[in-house]
């Protein structure tokens, strides 16, 4: 049984503590990152995914694992992660559902907001290659690929898009499902020539 | 000469390494200790002021669940509602109907719910 049954008041309190800590936190990791903006609709619907986020965090605390770990920096960070992963989740809950509208301000406004990569992130010359590539793509394609990332799992033979997220994602540049996974499969050959020549 | 059409095997190897550039972009969130620690090294562990509507922690309890997420308005593929619910009345049980249908239908009630209420 968690402390919300036991002791709601106290769970109340501890996750007050816990809002305050990291609620600014992840709006600003939520803002700086502009695909996901322009699927949330902006600014309110960043704060919205903050809100459900903590809800969410809030109904599902038992699920945090501290993973044995002292450190209270590192568990600063375990918890962090844990945020993230729940809005995220959120999130592919909004992109299967095709909910809010696409803004594209946001994209405008925020490329070129984040900083450049340290060097030791660059590990080898295709990953630096990669990079560059696609962050040059249009925006409708960057929209592509993000979208892919959000569902790709590494390891995992013949994945596809939930057909719902197909939908939605075609709504948003005007055509149709296979318009969209004609284009993702022209990119990635894009991409890959690329890496080779 | 490269060859341009590379073999299947090598496409689980080019899809990780795309999202690994996806990831070093900074497109996604991040999702582990290490990608936190990254992030905050870049802007800081701080958290930002929160503007006015988010800064009661209890706001968040206390706003009706998941407005942000409700669907938009689309019609049920192809009579499967209809089918699921139909197969529970033959059957006399709640457990014909699948979780998907069932978490529609609840999704349903709610947005029924908070209509009726604003």
């Amino acid at each position: 049984m968690g402390l919300a049954a036991t002791d709601p008041d106290g769970a109340r309190e501890a996750y007050g503590a816990f809002y305050r800590r990291n609620a600014g936190w992840l709006l600003q990791i939520v803002r700086r990152k502009p695909h996901l903006m322009r699927v949330l609709g902006g600014e309110d619907g960043a704060a919205d995914l903050v809100q459900d986020t903590f809800m969410r965090a809030f109904e599902k605390a038992e699920t945090f694992d501290r993973g044995g770990i002292s450190d209270r920096e590192r568990i600063s960070r375990r918890a962090r992660a844990w945020l993230a992963r729940i809005a995220k989740n959120l999130v592919l809950d909004d992109l299967r559902r095709g909910a809010n509208p696409p803004s594209t301000q946001h994209i405008e406004e925020l490329n070129g907001f984040d900083p450049p990569m340290p060097e030791e992130e660059a590990t080898s010359a295709h990953a630096q290659q990669l990079r560059e590539a696609i962050e040059k793509l249009s925006e409708r394609d960057q929209d592509i690929l993000w979208t892919w990332a959000q569902f790709y799992k590494p390891g995992e033979q013949h994945q596809r898009l939930p057909d719902d997220v197909s939908q939605a994602l075609a709504a948003r540049w005007n055509t149709t499902p296979e318009a969209i996974r004609q284009q993702r499969r022209r990119l990635f050959e894009m991409l890959r020539a690329s890496l080779i020549h | 000469m490269a060859k341009r059409n590379k073999p299947t095997d090598d496409r689980g190897e080019f899809e990780s390494a795309l999202l690994r550039a996806v990831r070093s972009a900074r497109w996604l969130l991040p999702e582990s200790e290490e990608e936190v620690e990254k992030e905050e090294r870049l802007f800081g562990k701080d958290s930002l002021e929160l503007p006015e509507s988010l800064r009661d922690p209890l706001s968040a309890l206390q706003r009706p669940r998941h407005r942000r997420t409700l669907p938009v308005s689309r019609p049920a593929p192809s009579g499967e509602v209809e089918e699921s619910l139909a197969r529970a009345a033959r059957e006399g049980s709640s457990e014909s109907i699948s979780p998907e249908i069932e978490a529609r239908m609840r999704r349903d009630r709610e947005r029924a719910g908070s209509e009726e209420d604003g």
